[in-house]
């Protein structure tokens, strides 16, 4: 009869209050980021036999639900690694943008005002004024040239900086994704099967997408609860409860430069830098390894340039002690860089055979016992040669001290250390060689000097030096403004993928009062429920007493 | 499909936050005054725009080199223009020297004149402009071009002439050599120079002559030697062959051969000589010097005064022929000048046009930049009121 009234309002009484448990804590997390809405799943209790038939026994909740899309959550994580990329890859190419944008500030002015005084010069020869004015707008030349090659350094430092603090905050979330598998793993074993620590796997979700910030993952299930976490071409960040860490080392090339592995049981595996496709850390380094590579690369090559041109014209006059004119300009020679991995003890002496064919790209040497292959790292293309010394690109590449070991490699850069030492060699104004006399008014040497600002130097003689640095401000802008709408692109998508994911686990606010009126109903109705049946049971006792 | 509360929140502010950053570059571009704020605000305007700066720098340094070539020109322009002065004057003082009424002391007084005017020659040749550079030392500008005395002067220049450069293609000469100005000068008429052998025991004056059959002139020394007071011979003194002899004299008469012709007004004794030679290069100082000897030496008799005579009339021609040098030297300079202003004109307009195209590639067309920037405040605006209205509704206004 009654028997079971009473049961059958608590089991509503107590669904209702936990389903009042769970909006409530919805509404409290409205606005945690991460957080799935939950709600409850209810069942029927299963019914009594009696000779009436199957009488209901009331309901209860079987679990609370999180409302999640494993589908759209990958999704959304792989539209967060790829905004963040083509974001980091915006701002930190715009800096570079930025620094070339004023039109006061950027290399052209200087050289025009360098020339202007070589022109002062000609026209003048014997007036001491413009010859000092000439070393003075020298300096100031050389000046413009080393700030932006400062700057540029500092750059290419804040960015292996930033790839190292990239680095620690991975094997910070994998650490934490280890630790939350762990915790899953053992809670998820204190129910049934439905029955999951919901907030702790919405904890590990958020780990997940801060790590998608940083790279690019792939995950995969495990039975046990936990998840796989790949990276790069399939390198394993988290097994189960085992994180792996990534490591920033010292570059073989350059120690400046901060290459990565990453550390298994046995030994450190190598990561080229190009397997990561997404995430802050793929945006630094193609920053890093492109367009930084391209620009340093780049005015290194138009002040190797210049200070070959123009020595060559200052040698063939004399000065005024009837001297033959020295080097005016200095840039430092091209780098060949040994790995520190070589089992070899050979260098390289690379110099410059004809500055018209040099490319703004770096070059990989490798030696494999027998031939040496050459790559050039902008386009890939190699070559292969059987010996050494070997003239390509307008670089003479010639084999130093030591001899190489099979397998060594070398990098070799031809200009863009060129500004790092870039000076005035000529201090002293009478010993700037203007006239092919050493005749006071002889401003024929002069004459031809001025004229190296319109020679075709580079790209095989068909660009001036200002032309060749107005290619390169085009391409920077190219590049940035192809990050910022790629930028854009990305972070449309990952709006409307987090649309789709916040539709499906996003808290509603009205939804959830909603909720509040129901679940408060029906915790009346349930509370009515027993109320009646004690009613009922009162009216019992008063039969018997 | 379901709208979280978060989502309602983030994309009003999303909303407000795009058009700040939109109003953020309106303003800049504004307070700048430049469309282009990066070069990724537009990759080819700004590398043209590079490329089209330097352009600008360039011709305005032509212009600047220009100006400077102007300013050498008309210095030696003016210092031309004195050597003709005291040339004119020179001849004055030779044309007084052959007045019959002048006695030796008359004549040396002349002289004393020309030699004053030879100093004012050495310095107009010494001509410095306004940074102490000579105008004729050619490359040796710090060094005098010309020094020593009279009859012993000297150039220590070179041979150069300095260049400016004026434009892409064109190098302006803007000094003019001492030497070839005040050292090459033709003698003579020009082609030939006439003279009296200073033996001379008769009274005959010979003329300057002309050319009158440019063909026919071989360039050879000739001499005219009178067999008697009536009668010469023309003789080709380079290849020792007699022209023709025993020719009648007539006192004024043309004696013409190998397409020349001179005039001998006098009367000449047997045995005197005149020889007729080709021009050679005399300096304007030797012309001097030869002057002042011949003021400054005494005359007595017939045959001293048709020295006198054949001296002031050689003095007289290759006066004439500086003259020529420096109306020469004049026009080169004038021609020099005016292809100047027509550089710079053309420079000028050269420099108007990539003002006009550098302002066209990044400066901002302000009239459509305030449009957009009322339309973006009214954007701004909206997204804002909306946020505020739609984010006021909430259910637990009502429970």
């Amino acid at each position: 009869m009654g028997d079971s009234l009473i049961g059958t309002g608590l089991s509503g009484l107590r669904a209702a209050q936990i389903g009042l448990a769970t909006t409530g804590h919805n509404i409290s997390n409205a606005l945690t980021p991460g957080y799935s809405r939950q709600d409850l799943v209810q069942a029927a209790n299963l019914p009594r036999f009696t000779g009436s038939g199957y009488i209901g026994q009331g309901t209860s909740v079987t679990t609370i639900r999180r409302n999640f899309d494993e589908v759209v959550e990958s999704q959304l994580r792989h539209a967060q690694s790829q905004s963040s990329r083509y974001d980091t890859q915006f701002e930190s190419i715009k800096r570079i943008d930025d620094l070339l944008a004023d039109p006061k500030a950027g290399l052209s002015p200087v050289i025009d005002a360098f020339f202007g005084a070589v022109q002062d010069l000609a026209t003048r020869p014997a007036d001491g004024a413009t010859r000092q004015s000439l070393i003075s707008a020298s300096q100031a030349l050389v000046a413009r040239f080393r700030d932006v090659d400062n700057q540029l350094a500092q750059a290419r430092t804040e960015v292996n900086d930033r790839i190292r603090s990239s680095v620690e905050l991975i094997n910070g979330y994998s650490e934490q994704i280890g630790q939350l598998n762990q915790q899953i793993a053992l809670a998820s074993g204190n129910g049934s099967g439905d029955q999951v620590p919901n907030d702790l796997l919405d904890q590990r979700d958020a780990a997940m997408r801060e790590l998608a910030k940083e790279v690019n993952i792939s995950v995969t299930k495990r039975a046990d609860g936990g998840i796989d976490v790949f990276s790069g071409r399939g390198q394993a960040l988290v097994t189960g409860n085992r994180a792996y860490r990534l490591a920033a080392s010292p570059g073989a090339f350059d120690s400046r430069d901060v290459e990565l592995s990453l550390q298994t049981d046995s030994a450190s595996v190598r990561i080229r830098a190009t397997d990561f496709s997404g995430g802050n850390l793929a945006g630094y380094v193609a920053f890093r390894d492109e367009s930084l590579t391209l620009t340093e690369n780049s005015i290194g090559r138009l002040a190797s340039a210049l200070t070959q041109s123009f020595n060559r014209q200052h040698r063939l006059g004399l000065d005024r002690d009837g001297l033959a004119g020295g080097d005016f300009l200095g840039v430092s020679e091209p780098q060949a860089l040994p790995s520190s991995r070589n089992s070899g003890s050979a260098t390289l002496n690379v110099s410059i055979a004809d500055i018209g064919q040099v490319t703004a790209s770096n070059y990989e040497l490798k030696f494999d016992g027998a031939n040496y292959q050459l790559k050039r790292l902008t386009d890939g293309t190699t070559q292969s040669f059987a010996s050494l010394p070997q003239t390509v690109d307008g670089l003479t590449i010639a084999l130093g001290a030591g001899a190489p070991a099979s397998a060594d490699v070398f990098e070799i850069r031809p200009t863009r250390s060129a500004v790092s030492t870039m000076a005035t060699l000529v201090t002293d104004p009478n010993k700037i060689a203007a006239g092919l006399t050493s005749a006071a008014g002889d401003n024929r040497n002069a004459l031809a000097l001025a004229q190296v600002q319109n020679l075709g130097l580079l790209d095989g003689g068909r660009t001036n030096l200002q032309g060749a640095y107005a290619q390169m401000v085009g391409q920077i802008g190219n590049r940035t403004l192809e990050s910022k709408l790629a930028s854009e692109a990305n972070s449309n998508i990952y709006d409307a993928t987090l649309q789709k994911q916040q539709s499906i686990a996003g808290v509603n606010l009205d939804e959830e009062a909603a909720n509040l009126i129901r679940y408060q109903q029906a915790y009346q109705a349930a509370s009515k429920v027993i109320g009646i049946a004690q009613t009922l049971f009162d009216e019992i006792l008063r039969i018997t007493r | 499909m379901r709208i979280s509360t978060q989502m309602i929140h983030d994309g009003g502010l999303n909303a407000i936050q795009r058009q700040q950053s939109e109003l953020f570059k309106l303003q800049q571009q504004i307070g700048s005054g430049r469309r282009i704020l990066t070069p990724s605000d537009d990759p080819v305007a700004s590398s043209r725009a590079v490329v089209v700066s330097q352009a600008q720098a360039t011709a305005q340094q032509h212009a600047r080199n220009t100006g400077a070539a102007k300013d050498y020109l008309s210095a030696i322009e003016s210092a031309v223009a004195e050597l003709g002065a005291i040339v004119v004057g020179a001849k004055t003082l030779a044309i007084a020297g052959g007045n019959p009424t002048q006695s030796d002391a008359d004549r040396a007084t002349l002289a004393q004149d020309l030699r004053g005017k030879f100093q004012q020659l050495m310095a107009q040749a010494n001509t410095q402009d306004g940074s102490g550079s000579y105008l004729f030392s050619g490359y040796a500008e710090t060094t005098q071009p010309f020094s020593g005395s009279l009859g012993a002067v000297v150039y220590n220049g070179d041979a150069g002439e300095r260049e400016v450069q004026v434009s892409d293609s064109r190098k302006m000469p803007v000094t003019l050599n001492g030497a070839s100005l005040f050292q090459s000068i033709k003698n003579g008429n020009g082609v030939f120079a006439t003279s009296a052998a200073a033996s001379n025991t008769g009274a005959g004056v010979i003329s300057g002559g002309r050319v009158l059959n440019p063909p026919a002139w071989n360039g050879d020394d000739y001499e005219i030697r009178f067999s008697s007071a009536a009668t010469y011979d023309v003789v080709n003194t380079t290849t020792a062959t007699t022209v023709s002899s025993a020719n009648a004299y007539a006192s004024g008469g043309a004696i013409a051969f190998s397409g020349v012709q001179v005039e001998i007004t006098g009367a000449p004794q047997a045995g005197d000589v005149f020889t007729l030679q080709p021009s050679t290069n005399q300096s304007v100082f030797e012309t001097f010097n030869n002057l002042i000897k011949t003021l400054e030496s005494p005359v007595t008799g017939a045959p001293a005064q048709a020295q006198l005579r054949n001296g002031l009339n050689r003095a007289l021609g290759d006066l004439d022929r500086v003259l020529d040098q420096t109306l020469s030297a004049r026009t080169l300079v004038g021609a020099r000048q005016s292809e100047l202003d027509s550089v710079s004109f053309s420079n000028e307009d050269y420099l108007l046009r990539r003002s006009v195209e550098l302002g066209e590639l990044i400066n901002l067309d302000y009239a459509k930049a305030t449009s957009d920037l009322s339309s973006q405040l009214i954007t701004l605006e909206a997204a804002q009121r909306s946020y505020v209205k739609i984010t006021r509704l909430s259910l637990f206004d009502l429970i």
